[in-house]
């Protein structure tokens, strides 16, 4: 076995944004240092840096699926874009062999007014699909995507479901002999995950190499023969994807949890400014009390559209739940207004058993673009200190425990 | 099962050299087909008239020039009628003026597709000019309309207008990748482009034939690379007078500056767009 990708002393540095406007972007400043960018090939400002990737070095064999995993932030995304091309490392270098096709996001290069066919066209080519390779699949990929009687129409009108499917398929019929991924595998439902799933093991099997990026603990191991573990940009482990997956989770359970969040993130429509779970009395969080979940971002531009979630995940990855802050009205959605923009949802007591869950934000534009992908998330732990259940504290490890009625059987 | 080829990704660049880099732009070009296709699609989506919008446009303008600049101001023509005078002037200008405004947001628009996905990101700016050359060739039916409304012979000397097109297209070429790659670093830049474009419609002769230049500033004036370009481009489809010579040694090597410093800049930027942008 030879590798296909072969990483040494990799290192991302991004500059940070002072100040949130880009100050130093402007005419006024190009006039006084004219063809900065020309000379230096990068700036040299002193603005502060991120180290998003730090001295990294592994291999990935040909015939591999290899997992990364990592807390956000850790630096898995930027080793995918670096691996695509589509940023380049600040130091160290990759040598790849053979043609890459990348999945970072669902959707890549659909544009919402053409059709489902011309998207096809559109989004293969963008990602690297020859006019041949297009021509010779395009049958199978509109099989695969289960939405021949949709073809014809805008992608706006296509439900996420349907939008995502017809995505998934267009990248996984690319033939790359390396495909990168970056969580996807949560397209569609059950039964289209699987042949999503189903479609990425024979391309394992066709000897290219799959790299897969998930939060998803329990497909990294089980998808995956080899797994790496970044934290903060170094590679704290590789290795059985098993093994990493074990060694993760152990450390993550001695990380401290993080009920607030506060920073600057996001685009110019939106920025997300804090995020938080709290007990309704501040109190400490507990299965017997409410839990409020909420976030406070900004608005810079007047944007229809928007999407405002939270997910959250259990200890070991798995999506328990999802909820947008506008489920419960009805389309269209209206315009959100340039300024402060924050909202927060009441989750009942006796909801979750008591564990370390995770919550993500996702903010993003629907069916354009993600605006807030990893930062704002948040880790709490649920005590259960009320007494529920107190006869048999534990039980069988579910993840809900909620307080269901019991009564005597009226009819036996 | 894999192709030899292997690629080397480090700071700042990889492995490819200069003419790899144009190949691989060039495998791209079914991708800047498909970016001038959509946008056509996306521009006459749910209009009624659709694609004769793009008659509409240079007829409307033209007539209206027509009207003020050859009724009422009564511009000097050397006995060439004004209408196809001005529709040639207006067939460089607007192609011209078109995709630099349309390049110069093209990276910047689809900031989406450059932050999560490869392609050689020229593609963009560069489909921003085929969009307005679909544009030019409608105009070219329209003028060959006028031109035998108007009586006007074509002569062989109308083969020349295939060299100062593809001239036209190097040097708008050359300026469109410019445009786009500083847009990127230079938020104000683009509120640069519609005056810099303003200034240079007045001083290409688009209204107005170029012998009205007062010869003192006509060596200046030369100096502009689309002077010789309309120049031509009249010279080679209504009569008057002598070949322009300025084509030859402004225009020509203009193209070639701009479109070779062009691609230098573009290709030293590139690599920092997906951060940058």
């Amino acid at each position: 076995m030879s590798a296909a990708i072969s990483i040494s002393h990799l290192s991302k540095t991004y500059r940070m944004q002072v100040g949130g406007a880009d100050t130093e972007r402007t005419l006024k400043s190009a006039l006084l240092t004219p063809f900065r960018y020309l000379t230096h090939g990068r700036p040299v400002a002193e603005t502060p840096t991120f180290r998003a990737l730090d001295d990294v070095t592994f291999d990935i064999q040909d015939g591999e699926a290899f997992g990364l995993i990592g807390h956000n932030g850790a630096g898995k995304s930027t080793l995918l874009k670096i691996l695509s091309r589509i940023t380049t490392p600040s130091s160290g270098r990759v040598t790849v062999r053979g043609r890459v096709g990348s999945l970072l996001e669902v959707g890549t290069g659909f544009h919402p007014e053409l059709s489902g066919r011309e998207n096809i066209h559109l989004a293969g080519a963008i990602q690297g699909m020859t006019p041949s390779q297009i021509r010779r699949h395009f049958d199978e990929i509109v099989v695969f995507s289960e939405i021949e009687d949709f073809l014809h129409l805008p992608v706006k009108h296509y439900s996420s479901g349907m939008y995502m499917k017809l995505a998934f398929s267009v990248a996984a019929h690319m033939e790359p002999d390396i495909l990168l991924v970056d969580e996807a595998l949560a397209v569609g439902d059950v039964r289209f995950q699987r042949k999503c799933l189903a479609r990425m093991h024979e391309l394992v099997a066709r000897s290219s190499v799959v790299v897969l990026v998930s939060h998803n603990h329990e497909s990294i191991s089980s998808f995956c023969h080899r797994a790496a573990w970044l934290n903060h940009g170094k590679l704290a482990m590789i290795g059985d994807s098993g093994d990493v997956v074990a060694h993760y989770l152990d450390a993550m359970r001695s990380v401290r949890p993080t009920i607030r969040w506060e920073g600057n993130a996001g685009d110019d429509t939106l920025r997300l400014l804090t995020t938080y779970v709290r007990h309704p009395d501040d109190a400490p969080l507990d299965t017997a009390g409410e839990l409020i979940i909420g976030f406070r971002a900004e608005i810079l531009q007047p944007v229809v559209n928007l999407v405002a979630a939270v997910e959250i995940r259990s200890e070991r990855g798995t999506v328990l739940a999802y909820s947008a802050c506008d489920d419960a009205l009805p389309p269209p959605a209206e315009e959100v207004a340039v300024g402060v923009f924050s909202r927060e949802v009441r989750i009942p007591a006796h909801t979750f058993a008591s564990g370390v869950y995770e919550v993500n934000f996702d903010f993003g534009i629907h069916n354009e673009r993600r605006i807030i992908d990893g930062p704002g998330a948040l880790m709490f732990e649920l005590k259960n200190s009320c007494g529920y259940g107190r006869r048999f504290p534990g039980g069988r490890s579910g993840l809900f425990r909620p307080a269901w009625r019991w009564q005597e059987a009226d009819r036996p | 099962m894999y192709d030899d080829r292997q690629l080397f990704i480090s700071a700042a660049t990889t492995n490819l050299s200069a003419l790899a880099v144009i190949r691989e732009a060039w495998n791209h070009r079914h991708l800047a087909w498909l970016f001038i296709m959509r946008d056509l699609r996306l521009r006459y989506k749910q209009t009624a008239l659709g694609v004769i919008w793009a008659v509409i446009q240079p007829l409307s303008t033209a007539l209206i020039f027509a009207v003020i600049f050859g009724q009422w101001v009564g511009i000097p023509t050397g006995g060439i009628p004004y209408f196809p005078l001005v529709l040639t002037g207006l067939m460089a200008w607007m192609f011209f003026s078109g995709s630099i405004q349309h390049a110069t947001h093209s990276l910047v628009a689809n900031a989406t597709l450059i932050t999560k996905a490869y392609f050689p990101r020229a593609v963009l700016p560069l489909a921003s000019v085929g969009l307005h050359l679909v544009d030019l060739l409608i105009t070219a039916v329209l003028l060959a309309c006028v031109l035998v409304f108007y009586g006007q012979a074509i002569t062989p000397r109308a083969t020349t207008l295939l060299p100062a097109l593809f001239v036209l297209c190097c040097l708008t070429a050359g300026l469109a990748l410019i445009a786009a790659s500083l847009s990127v670093y230079y938020r104000d830049f683009p509120n640069l482009i519609p005056i810099g474009l303003q200034l240079l419609m007045y001083a290409s002769p688009v209204f107005y034939p170029s012998n009205l230049i007062p010869s003192a500033y006509l060596d200046w004036a030369r100096l502009n690379p689309l002077v010789g370009v309309i120049d031509l481009m009249r010279w080679s489809l209504l009569v008057t007078g002598d070949f322009p010579i300025h084509f030859l040694y402004v225009s020509c090597p203009a193209a070639v500056i701009l479109l070779l410093g062009g691609w230098w800049i573009f290709h030293r930027l590139e690599p920092e767009f997906s951060d940058q942008i």
